[in-house]
């Protein structure tokens, strides 16, 4: 098992040596130089040079790449070309609201994306199924900007039960923080739960047509037992591989429900980041979400032998 | 399982190209603008009881931070909370007229080659000590030294600290704009305690000043937080830009980054935060219903332009120019991109300023017959033609397409090209490779601060080139007497109306919205929002 791990934890570096590779050309292709959006629409040409020379820029692309991968490797993700504040600071400061974020974005759509999966699947083709289905299709459809705009309008500025922007750290207050991150945390958790309630449904269906859950139907097995313990436990493979999928599609979603909701996480950081052209801060907040997808995907792999008995990594 | 996690691979780049494309803009948000939005304020009335002491102002804005130093920053979202922290020797008013802030008078020699000011005595800095001619000196020369835009002091040779409250500043040759460079809050040359950059290795980290308010905390992306510096030694006068009375009330104030528009309206509503900035002009018509909120608007200095590309066809040509000039519709832009509150622009010199002349008011007025003939006597025939923009706000986009369809109407065949901020920057702006382009330009103290910029051949980016409006500014610059450079505006902006460099559309209005029981707040047209001689009744 632990030499799994380590031998997954190496397999990493490869990957996220492509991601970096992709991440800096993408990042210095783009058209926009930081310098001009620094200086704004009145600058010299002189200005200009000046400004990129200070800020490294008119170096060979190369260079700057092979200067960026060494201090990456020693642990020096760079400074921001506008804070001047460290990449890594930055992002260290930013990550508990995001990683906040989408725990509670996670839970919100298992709690209701697994029983609504379940009910649609044992009460296939019924009116239960298509009611589920129903929430599960809106889930997918609705973009989460708008979801996050329309619960803003309902729960902050109608109801008055939420605050509609802003983040209190959990440390500070647990109750204000989980004010503050109840309706982010639904606008980014819907989409999911859809997707999931979707994945659970079809997944359920096909284990309770297998053998073993007619022979527990037979041996006397309630239907708690059979669908609780038997069809929903060998159901979850495909369930957890397309929640840690999904963990992606959440990282990505930050990027538009901080900025919507004003929460001080790195999607805020990456769209401010994008539009000052900041590229030192775009490449450690892509890289950093590069980590924690891949470690992840770790996780994933390490309860589908939980799940799945029959996977066992000792043997390696 | 292998096959999950095949998938989970292909996921993971899918994942960072999702990334990347927001990277490339290709996402970028249409009303979030970039950290250098500048937009503005308005008047709210005046008499509104005795101010009192105490309570929490929170002011929505729309922008953070991007760093605590500012004679190294280069946007509105810093001036803003920082310019109540630390001051400038001069000042702007409401005009925008040159007024004494830390200073208290000032004297040119007789060739005009240096410059004395007396300083105020007894201003005390936050950390206790007095401000002096030596914080002066170390100020200016580290703002010559690492500040972005540190050309604005091109002219100025030394720094001398005479004694401690005398500061003579030696110039290469006399200068008309010195005043207005040290004065423009867009080059904020602020006045900080000696060595405090190397006391706080390099950077500022904690920005201290001579301000109504003392930086306490900034916790980015979240808030900056102010408190009341009990101790300021305000100017003298009645209180009018920067400068005059200025009292602090508040305790503390908060300055929370909100940048979606529609939701930092939200949070006003539910009384979130206590202040507004930047509301659209769309959302104007729900406020003026609301009984809690007051709102504040007029038009403001920023001004919505239309520039000409010289460097290719087919603007080069004078003629092609005057039929554009003569195609549009003013008024119908204003309409359109502020939503009837703004007003008509001829002129970048704001009509409410000294420097505003008749020749500032003259403009073309539409005709689109003599804009048919233009074309034809231009030889043009039906060339495809681009107007460049940007996303960043939404009246750029706007006017840009009332301009397509006006442009229309005389048979020209126009496209319109929406880029991201940074993209039409660099590759547009900047580069001067468009055949039309639409933005708009915040306010500036003196006239030479936009001119020489943008038509100067030295320093303008579209290309255009006339050695009399370079002499004329020239002249402008070196000019000491204001009252002749008054006269050499008009001259240049005479020049510019029949040259066609560019054409200034519209002013943008300022909207702000805030609680009805904060009071004494007035906004202004030059687009500061100012929390002094401000307070909370509730």
């Amino acid at each position: 098992m632990a030499n799994y791990v380590i031998k997954r934890l190496f397999s990493m570096i490869p990957v996220l040596l492509v991601v970096s590779i992709v991440v800096f050309l993408l990042v210095h292709l783009v058209p926009g130089d930081p310098a001009a959006v620094m200086l704004g629409a009145e600058a010299t040409p002189q200005q200009l040079a000046e400004l990129q020379e200070q800020l490294g820029l008119n170096k060979p692309l190369a260079e700057q790449f092979f200067n960026w991968l060494g201090h990456m490797l020693s642990g020096d993700l760079g400074h921001s070309l506008v804070s001047d504040k460290e990449v890594l600071t930055l992002l260290w400061e930013r990550l508990p609201a995001t990683m906040a974020l989408i725990m509670y974005a996670l839970l919100i759509s298992v709690v209701i994306a697994i029983p609504l999966g379940i009910i649609s699947a044992v009460r296939h083709n019924t009116r239960w199924d298509y009611g589920a289905m129903l929430i599960a299709l809106i889930g997918v459809s609705v973009p989460n900007f708008w979801a996050g705009l329309l619960l803003i309008m309902t729960f902050s500025l109608h109801l008055g039960w939420f605050p509609s922007t802003g983040y209190v750290d959990v440390t500070q207050n647990l109750w204000k923080h989980l004010e503050h991150l109840a309706l982010p945390a639904f606008a980014l958790g819907f989409l999911q739960a859809g997707i999931v309630t979707r994945m659970t449904r079809s997944s359920m269906l096909e284990v309770l047509k297998q053998d073993y859950i007619r022979t527990i139907r037979a041996k006397g097995g309630t239907e708690k037992v059979v669908i609780l313990k038997h069809a929903l436990k060998n159901s979850m493979i495909p369930i957890i591989t397309i929640i840690g999928i999904n963990f992606g599609l959440l990282l990505g979603g930050t990027v538009v429900v901080e900025t919507i909701f004003s929460i001080p996480g790195i999607g805020q950081l990456l769209v401010q980041s994008v539009f000052n052209r900041d590229y030192p801060v775009i490449q450690g907040v892509i890289l950093c979400v590069a980590v924690i997808y891949v470690l992840i995907s770790l996780v994933v792999d390490l309860l589908y032998a939980y799940f799945d008995p029959k996977i066992d990594y000792n043997e390696g | 399982m292998q096959k999950f996690r095949k998938i989970r691979v292909f996921a993971l780049f899918a994942m960072v190209l999702m990334l990347a494309w927001v990277t490339a803009g290709c996402g970028g948000s249409a009303s979030a603008p970039p950290a250098g939005s500048e937009n503005g304020s308005t008047t709210s009335p005046q008499e509104q009881g005795t101010p009192k002491s105490g309570g929490k102002l929170t002011v929505g804005v729309s922008a953070d931070l991007t760093k605590l130093d500012l004679h190294g920053s280069t946007v509105l979202s810093d001036r803003i909370p920082l310019l109540h922290v630390q001051e400038m020797l001069v000042t702007i008013d409401e005009k925008m007229n040159i007024i004494p802030l830390l200073a208290q008078k000032w004297e040119t020699s007789e060739d005009g080659k240096s410059v004395t000011f007396a300083l105020r005595k007894g201003v005390p800095f936050h950390n206790g000590k007095e401000m002096k001619a030596e914080d002066v000196k170390y100020s200016i020369e580290r703002f010559m030294q690492v500040a972005a835009r540190k050309g604005e002091f091109s002219m100025v040779d030394s720094i001398e600290a005479k004694d401690d409250y005398t500061v003579v500043f030696h110039l290469k040759q006399p200068s008309g704009v010195f005043l207005a460079s040290l004065a423009n809050p867009y080059n904020p040359a602020v006045i900080m305690p000696k060595g405090i950059a190397e006391e706080q290795s390099g950077t500022i980290t904690k920005p201290i000043g001579t301000g109504p308010f003392q930086f306490e905390k900034w916790e980015q992306g979240k808030q900056l937080v102010l408190k009341r510096f009990d101790q300021y030694a305000s100017p003298e006068g009645d209180t009018s830009g920067f400068g005059g009375a200025k009292k602090p009330y508040v305790d503390e104030v908060i300055f929370k980054p909100i940048s979606e528009a529609t939701v930092r309206l939200t949070a006003l509503e539910t009384g979130e935060i206590d202040l507004a900035t930047d509301i659209l002009p769309k959302d104007v018509k729900r406020l003026e219903t609301s009984s809690n909120i007051v709102l504040a608007k007029e038009t403001s200095m920023n001004w919505g332009y239309l520039f000409f590309g010289f460097k290719k066809p087919p603007f080069d040509n004078l003629k092609m120019r005057q039929a554009v000039a003569y195609a549009l519709n003013k008024q119908e832009i204003v309409d359109v991109a502020t939503w009837s509150l703004g007003k008509v622009a001829s002129s970048p010199v704001y009509t409410e300023t000294e420097w505003y002349t008749e020749a500032h008011a003259k403009d073309y007025q539409q005709d689109l017959e003599k804009a048919k003939q233009l074309l034809k006597e231009a030889g043009y025939n039906g060339e495809k033609i681009v107007i460049s923009t940007a996303k960043a706000y939404d009246h750029h986009q706007k006017a840009a397409l009332t301009i397509q369809n006006q442009l229309k109407k005389i048979g020209m065949n126009v496209e319109v090209e929406i880029l991201e901020w940074a993209s039409f920057i660099s590759e547009r702006s900047n580069s001067g490779d468009y055949q039309l382009a639409v933005s708009h330009i915040t306010p500036r103290p003196d006239p030479n601060q936009i001119y020489y910029a943008y038509t100067h051949s030295s320093s303008n980016f579209n290309g255009y080139k006339n050695p009399k409006m370079d002499e004329l500014l020239d002249k402008g610059v070196t000019t000491v007497d204001q009252g002749e450079r008054k006269e050499i505006y008009s001259q240049v902006q005479d020049l510019l109306r029949e040259d066609l460099s560019f054409t200034a559309t519209y002013y943008y209005p300022v909207i702000e919205a805030h609680q009805s029981y904060l009071k004494g707040y007035q906004s202004w047209s030059a687009g500061y929002p100012r929390l002094w001689n401000v307070w909370i009744d509730k």
